[in-house]
Formats: C-alpha cells, structure tokens, sequence
C-alpha cells in the first residue's frame, strides 16, 4: 500500500489520499495522471493493466487502486 | 422537424401527454413510435441508415453475448466487423466527397489516369451522433460491461430516442435503456423542470446564439472589410454563439426528457469556465470526448506497443515527461477525431490538431510553468491568477473556433492576427463602427444582456447553486414573474428569421 500511495504523490501531491474516495469520479485525477499512475504501477508491480480494468471504481481510492494490484497480481501469476 | 418550431412543440405535448395516459407497461412503445415518427420528419431514406445501424449492433451484441468474456479473440472478429460496417458508412456518406477532391490532384501528379466522381449524397440526420452511441455500445458489450439487449425494439428505442437522436448527447446503454423502459408516473417536479430547462435551451438559443450569429455572419466572410476590434468582437460572439447553440439544444433535449422522468447525461459544464484546455475539454460536448476516452485514448494508451514506448521512455526521460510520453499520440488521435467528428473539412482537421498541440505542449512544459510561477512568486490558488487562466483557456478556444468558422484555415489565421494586433484597431468611431456589424444599437443591448445573464446564471452554477431549485423556494409571485419574464424573453427577443424560421442548429449538420 505504502509503494502505490508513494506512487499516487509522485505523480501529483497535495490530495489526500488516504481519505479521498471519489479521485475519478470528482475529477481530481485527470485521464493523463490516470494513464500515468499505470505506467509507473505497471513497472513497480509487474502487472498488465488493460482497458478492461479501466472503470473508475478501479482508481477512485487509493485503497481500490491497491485491491487492483493485488487482484492483477493474483491472476497474473 | 426542428426542435425551435411550433410543429416540435405541438409533437412534443402529444407525445408527453399520451405517454402518461397509456399504461406504463407500455410507454417505451410509445417512445418507440413517437421517436421513429419524429425521424421520418426528415424523409424516409434516413431511417434506411438508423435501421440498419440498429439491426447490426443488435444482431452483433447478441452474437458477441454467446462468448464468455475472456473469449475475446472471437468477439473481436465481430466487433471488428461492425465497426467497419458502420463507421464505414459514416466515412462513406460524410468524408467521401472531401476525400475525392484531395486524392483527385494526387491522382493527376502521378499521371494516373483515375479520378474519384464527386457524389451528391445525402447526410441522415444525427448519424454521427447515433453510430458513435451504438459502437459504444457494441464495444461494452465486447469488454463484458453488461448483458447484451435481447430485445431488438428495446435497443431500436435506445438508438432512436427522439429528444437526442438529432445532436447528442450520446448516452451509454446503462444508464439510458433502464429509465427508457421502466414505466414513469406523472411528477409535478419533473414536468416543472423540464420546462424551465427547455426555456432555458430555447433563451439560450433564439435569443443570444441567432442574434451573435447575425454579427458572426456579417463580419465573417468579409473580415478584410473590418478592423481588429471588429474581428475580436466577431471571434467573440462566435464562441458565444455555438455554446449557447448547442447547450441549448442540449438542454431542450434534456427538458423534454426530464418531464417524462427520463434523466439523460450532461454534455455540458459551463466550459467557458475551464481554466486550461484539457479542463474545457472535459466540460465541452462531455459524452463525446468521454467517448473517446473509453473507447479510443484508453486502448491506446493501454496498448502493448504504448507499454513499450512508456517503459523505454520512463529509463530514457526522469519525471514527468518520461511518464507523459505514451499520452502524446493518442492525444493527437483523439483530438484528430473529434476535430474530423465535426465534419469533413480542412478547418476541422488543423482545430483537432490545434488542440492536441496545445496540450501536449502544456503537459511538456508543465514543469517549467511550474518554477517560472514559484520565481515569479505566483499564487496558483488565488482569484486573479483563476481569471487569468479562465480568460487565457476561452482565447485560445476562440482562436481555435475561428479556424474552423472562417471561410478558409488561411482566413481564419488572417483573422486571429488581425483581433490581436492592437495597431490595427481603428480607435476612431469605435462606438460607431461596433453598430456597423448586422445589429444596431437596440439588438446590440439585447444581446450584452442576455451574454450577462448567461454568465450570471453560469456564475452561480459554477458556484453550487441550483438555479431551478432556488427559483422553486421563491414565493409564487416571484416565481411566476420570472416564468413570465423568461417566456416573454424568448418571445419578444428570440431572432425570427425569413418566415418567421429560427435558424438551424449548427450540430444538427454534425
């Protein structure tokens, strides 16, 4: 969890993202910072993140976006 | 038919009213015949191409359906299949005219005794916006979002659904098709408020969009005739005019759907108020550029090839720009499409080329902007700097827009150095020579009162307050001054063309 938070604030900082639920649905994360944040979990992780992952309950928390490596990295193996 | 006309009005009651008298069980029938009557308004040859769009879809999303939904190879070969069947439609009947005489003169240089015949076709009626809704649909189907739509008048109901049909929004199958076929009871809130909403559509749209369009006409094809200051004002009044032209039809739509309880998807978010241009675009026509998000800058970016080039540019580039490197391509694509979505021309395609290089540059240079604006001591979070960035987003949306109104990309140009070349404003008479633009005085007030109350009522919106629920709370009195205010509006100050004709949408060409 602390590599993709650590992630999430490399890419852009100033939001909390411990709390905040709703990056996708309320904008806070564009598509550019989207497709970004999967580049660097792609590497990180070793995972393949395709379109079909992309729905924002995938990446609306930090926490989901977590669950997502794991569920990715359970398939994936 | 016309969504500003007494015939769309007298349409629009029949259909409301018979919608809560026939059973509920029964009222997407009704949606059905009513939306199909409204299309063949527009002849019987066009609804050849709705049909057949709907029937390969259906047929597609059914066969797809089969599959489980990691058997993708061969979903793909049908989704493919109709992908091509009806985009190709939709190149055939909107781009193949351009496209001969492009290729013509290429033929002739390389001595090629060949030419393709231009062909007088017809364009049916909102067949950009119903293909894009209905590939969309096909493609969720092919990811596995939702069960395909078993009933075929179901889905002909979702393509055909008359208050969108013309110019959008292009709604998802989730969230329209369940509120098109469950029943709806009468609700007193709901009727009010589709009707403020399609006043406001109709305020929108009679009164500032075919009175700027009467100055954006006037100066547009002449500009060598007018100064700078004459230009500006013209490039202004342009970008007010297709804003207010197509939110407002948009928002007719959308009244007419709300007051049979039918909640369709925004496709607008007071654009004007974005402070960059990726913002404006996430504000302006929403349901197509999220189209091109899912469907188009996602796969893209998502593809083998763009992990590749991301994995090799995030070694090769430290920061930002090695993560940015994979978005800039698709950003070209995209916006190559929704520029050539508009329409088959020149000035379209270098408008999605406009667009895509400003916000590629913006992203490249996002760290420089950075530091220049820590020297310069700039508050990024304070309200002149929100302005500044606000004014700055709409100038260069004006720019862009010119490009595709002007006669020629090279008029366009012309014009866009001349409203920023303050030499060659003529100071003299400005007054003057500002009512030498299609509007005298009066109309002129007209519609600087009218822009004000846009931006006023757009202001508080951006600011959380619901107008139509504020205007609710006021007493009856208040309530209904301002009702009649609004419809006296329309009615005294809305532009009545030859015949007492509003002019047309400019989407409904789209």
């Amino acid at each position: 969890m602390d590599k993709v938070l650590s992630i999430l604030k490399e890419i852009k900082s100033g939001i909390d993202y411990e709390k905040e639920q709703k990056l996708v649905d309320d904008e806070i994360l564009d598509s550019f910072e989207v497709v970004a944040i999967i580049g660097e979990l792609s590497e990180a992780f070793g995972i393949e993140i395709t379109v079909d992952d992309m729905v924002p309950e995938n990446f609306n928390s930090a926490k989901a976006i977590y669950d997502l490596v794991l569920r990715l990295q359970e398939e994936q193996k | 038919m016309s969504f500003i006309s007494g015939e769309f009005l007298l349409f629009v009651f029949i259909t409301v009213s018979l919608y809560y008298i026939v059973p509920r069980r029964f009222q997407w029938v009704l949606l059905l015949l009513a939306s199909y009557s409204f299309y063949l308004f527009a002849g019987v040859k066009p609804v050849i191409f709705i049909v057949l769009t709907t029937v390969t879809t259906y047929l597609a999303g059914r066969w797809m359906g089969r599959f489980a939904k990691n058997e993708k190879k061969k979903k793909k070969k049908i989704l493919v299949a109709l992908l091509l069947i009806n985009f190709g439609i939709l190149l055939l009947l909107k781009y193949y005219n351009f496209i001969a005489v492009n290729i013509n003169p290429i033929f002739r240089i390389f001595e090629y005794d060949v030419s393709m015949p231009l062909v007088n076709m017809m364009l049916p009626l909102g067949i950009s916006f119903y293909t894009f809704q209905a590939m969309g649909y096909a493609i969720d189907i092919y990811r596995g979002k939702y069960r395909p739509e078993k009933n075929l008048a179901h889905f002909a109901l979702f393509l055909s659904f008359f208050p969108q049909v013309i110019q959008g929004p292009i709604s998802r199958y989730d969230q329209l098709a369940p509120q098109l076929l469950e029943g709806h009871r009468f609700d007193y809130e709901n009727m009010k408020f589709g009707i403020q909403l399609m006043l406001w559509g109709f305020f929108k749209k009679m009164v500032i969009a075919d009175r700027a369009a009467i100055v954006v006409n006037t100066v547009f094809p002449l500009y060598y005739g007018y100064d700078g200051s004459q230009i500006f004002v013209a490039m202004f009044l342009y970008a007010i005019q297709i804003y207010a032209d197509f939110s407002g039809g948009i928002d007719i739509a959308r009244g007419v759907g709300q007051i049979m309880g039918i909640d369709m998807i925004q496709n607008f978010q007071r654009p004007y108020f974005g402070t960059s241009v990726p913002e404006y675009w996430r504000r302006w026509h929403m349901s197509l550029t999220n189209w091109m998000r899912d469907y188009v800058f996602f796969p893209l970016t998502l593809s083998k090839m763009s992990n590749r080039l991301g994995r090799w540019s995030r070694k090769r580039f430290k920061g930002v720009i090695g993560r940015q490197i994979p978005a800039y391509l698709p950003t070209f694509v995209v916006f190559f499409l929704i520029g050539v979505w508009h329409g088959a021309g020149w000035g379209y395609v270098v408008f999605g080329f406009y667009n895509g290089v400003i916000i590629v540059l913006g992203m490249v240079c996002q760290p420089l902007f950075s530091v220049m604006n820590r020297k310069l001591r700039v508050n990024e979070k304070s309200i002149p700097w929100k302005v500044w960035q606000v004014v700055r987003t709409f100038l260069i949306m004006m720019v862009g827009k010119t490009l595709v109104r002007a006669n020629t990309v090279k008029a366009g140009l012309a014009m866009t150095l001349s409203a920023f070349d303050i030499s060659s404003y003529d100071f003299c008479n400005l007054p003057h020579r500002m009512f030498h633009m299609g509007v005298d005085f009066n109309q002129a007030l007209i519609l600087c009162t009218s822009c004000i109350i846009l931006f006023f009522v757009s202001f508080l919106q951006e600011n959380g307050i619901e107008i139509r629920n504020t205007i609710a709370r006021q007493r009856m009195r208040w309530r209904w001054l301002i009702y009649f205010l609004a419809i006296a509006a329309v009615l005294v100050f809305g532009v009545y063309g030859p015949g007492f004709s509003v002019g047309e949408f400019i989407y409904r060409n789209f």
